[in-house]
């Protein structure tokens, strides 16, 4: 389980890097936080797959036209940890994938 | 005002010596020898160091054609075809003159080496190409000698001759030829730059030439007191009509170097802008970049550059970037920004479509990239999601742009990104020989066809749009990168990748489309540093860049320095570079992919 105090964007990082390795069956490693997830074949449709699973494990609300594809994973972890700051209620316990 | 010429019959400060009342270029030369300039230097050859060579006045120039056409009335007939290499000093000025008045079709090519020798294969491949296409009676260099000694077998069955003829004998055939008075008569073959692999000759005819550089005359006030100073290569459509035909429609002066000479030192240019009153100038992009890589700041101090009025940029895609920078490094030589007139061009339409006027700023506009992508020009003032663009100037007298949707043919809107499509006095006949292949290009109608009474254009291949009245470019058809549906365009990819790391800075860069199941792009770009580490940072920081601009799969090769194939006219031929990459032809120094290399496609 996570809260708001104890997400930081070091976790988030982590938690993307191994969704979007996982979506695109690559070796978590080879994922370089400053490269737009774009490059590495994040699209429209699978940046919405990765927003639904952000919300699911934090409870954040991710804006509806957030497009992760055009972030990097660090950049990517800033607007969950700035949705987190704004939306400041409890958020939802959550199972771990 | 329907055409170039009847504009300019209406000023009266158009005296009729000059020329500027002409059909043809031959034309205008004889009405220059007999004109109040006739004994006065009119072409000036300078050395590598800037110390004239040689200096020929109308009437010069006009006996040393006749003599030269004498000869060639020997080796052929009206309508053949003569090969003029780009030769040193005023030879070619005379050897292209004394084709047209020998009612000859000038060929303009490279220079090469006349006996055989290692190290100019591809030259020589190039010219037996051309050669084969155009099937020529003579091939003129400079000396005897020269002639003498070339080699047979590199084109069996072609006439080896000096442009340096003895005056003929006053019994020979009427020179010169009727054709030469003809604007409709075929002046010369252009072999456009795009194609090198399949050479393909522009017949140009002499009411092209008149007509599209009468209008470039007018667009950039080039009077009888203007100096054109080029280094252009001559068998270039820019250096032919900056060097050889815009003086004659305009009665200005020309100083010529070698290609060969700018290179090795700009200053000599610059110089030699120095030296003239009322300057106009006409270069690529990367010339100017040179300019200010190559001169240091106290050797600038020392030019007076107060005398340039117009510098056209052109052939190569214009970088607002550059023309900053030149006119900020070059401040010092009281060099003003506005001086700069960016124009679009090509050889197809002889040469001018759309130049900026004379001493007015450049139009540079930021537009959206997301939009362009979409086919849309819509202003930001939001540098990151910007992409700047040069305007292009407004067309030219007589000339039509249209901006057309390519599947339907119908002509686009303003702001809306289109192939432009060109119908000008300047259009030329078509290529030699292909009538199939011209008619697609030269002769495209639009869908609604009825509305535009029967007008033609020619397809440019290149994608733009209108701004107000400004002519934008934004890629080459072919080039460009289809992304989740979008278009991007290469040079925005290329433009990216040369700012994100000094190692590639003023470099060149070639971007181009993956495979179609890979969806991404791959940019190479050249460089003078070797240091493994500086050149991993430097794919990797330029990856990154071009990864933020373009939503795909990005590699990046960092390659030595001349190592993108380019046409002779030095633009990218980013489809041969894809193969060279993709055979391992062209061995990268570093690499960087978004992508694992090696694996899957």
């Amino acid at each position: 389980m996570s809260t708001a105090q104890d997400i930081t964007p070091e976790l988030v990082t982590e938690r993307l890097r191994h969704v979007v390795a996982d979506l695109l069956e690559m070796n978590p490693a080879e994922l370089d936080p400053d490269v737009p997830l774009s490059a590495y074949g994040i699209d429209s449709m699978t940046s919405s797959v990765l927003a639904g699973d952000l919300e699911k494990w934090c409870g954040v609300q991710l804006p509806p036209d957030a497009s992760l594809g055009r972030l990097t994973l660090t950049e990517a972890a800033d607007e969950v940890v700035t949705a987190l700051a704004r939306a400041p209620r409890p958020p939802q316990p959550t199972k771990e994938r | 005002m329907n055409t170039p010429t009847e504009a300019t019959a209406t000023g009266a400060s158009a005296p009729a010596h000059t020329g500027r009342e002409a059909r043809t270029i031959v034309q205008a030369l004889l009405a220059r020898t007999l004109g109040p300039d006739a004994d006065r230097p009119m072409v000036t050859a300078l050395d590598a160091s800037g110390e004239r060579i040689e200096s020929l006045t109308p009437v010069e120039l006009d006996l040393r054609a006749r003599a030269l056409a004498a000869a060639l009335r020997e080796t052929g007939t009206a309508g053949d075809r003569v090969i003029v290499p780009a030769l040193p000093g005023l030879d070619f000025h005379i050897g292209f003159l004394g084709c047209l008045y020998a009612g000859m079709i000038a060929v303009p090519v490279p220079a090469f080496r006349t006996a055989a020798r290692a190290g100019t294969t591809t030259r020589a491949e190039r010219l037996s190409a051309i050669c084969g296409d155009c099937a020529p009676c003579a091939v003129l260099v400079s000396t005897r000698q020269d002639a003498e000694e070339a080699d047979a077998d590199l084109l069996p069955g072609v006439r080896w001759l000096s442009v340096r003829q003895d005056a003929p004998a006053p019994e020979t055939a009427p020179l010169p030829d009727a054709a030469a008075l003809d604007p409709s008569a075929t002046a010369l073959l252009q072999y456009t730059s795009g194609s090198t692999g399949d050479p393909r000759g522009v017949v140009v005819g002499h009411g092209n030439l008149v007509a599209n550089q009468a209008a470039m005359r007018d667009r950039c006030e080039v009077e009888p007191g203007t100096t054109i100073v080029s280094w252009l290569p001559f068998f270039h459509d820019m250096g032919l009509c900056t060097a050889v035909v815009l003086p004659l429609v305009s009665g200005a002066t020309t100083v010529t170097m070698e290609p060969a000479t700018f290179v090795r030192d700009p200053k000599v240019w610059l110089r030699a802008i120095a030296a003239e009153d009322d300057v106009f100038t006409a270069a690529p992009d990367f010339a100017y970049d040179m300019c200010v890589n190559r001169v240091r700041e106290e050797e600038r101090a020392a030019i007076d550059l107060s005398t340039w009025r117009v510098a056209v940029n052109g052939s190569e895609p214009v970088r607002a970037a550059t023309q900053r920078r030149f006119a900020e490094a070059f401040q010092v030589s009281y060099f003003r920004e506005e001086v700069f007139s960016p124009g679009f061009g090509l050889a197809e339409c002889t040469l001018a479509v759309s130049v900026s006027p004379s001493l007015e700023p450049t139009v540079v506009g930021l537009y959206e990239r997301e939009a362009l992508a979409g086919g849309k020009a819509v202003r930001t003032t939001a540098a990151d999601e910007g992409v700047e663009l040069v305007g292009c100037g407004p067309v030219v007298d007589a000339v039509t742009v249209a901006v057309v949707d390519p599947a339907t043919r119908h002509a686009l809107a303003d702001r809306v990104v289109g192939e432009i499509w060109v119908d000008s006095p300047g259009n030329c006949g078509g290529y030699w020989g292909r009538e199939q292949e011209s008619a697609e290009t030269f002769a495209a109608r639009l869908a609604d066809d009825a509305a535009q009474a029967g007008r033609t254009y020619v397809r440019t291949g290149d994608l733009g749009f209108v701004d107000e009245g400004e002519l934008f470019i934004t890629g080459r058809i072919k080039d460009v990168l289809i992304i989740g549906g979008e278009n991007y365009f290469p040079q925005d990819a290329e433009a990216v990748a040369l700012d994100a790391h000094p190692a590639f800075a003023q470099q060149r860069a070639a971007a181009w489309p993956l495979g179609a199941d890979d969806r991404g792009v791959a940019v190479v770009v050249e460089t003078t540093v070797r240091d493994g580490a500086e050149l991993a940072a430097a794919v990797r920081a330029a990856g990154i860049a071009v990864a933020k601009v373009l939503p795909a799969a990005v590699s990046v090769y960092a390659v030595p320095r001349n190592k993108i194939p380019r046409t002779t006219s030095g633009k990218i031929r980013r489809r041969t570079c894809a193969e060279q990459v993709g055979t391992g032809q062209l061995v990268p120094l570093a690499q960087w992919s978004s992508r694992r290399t090696g694996g899957a496609a």
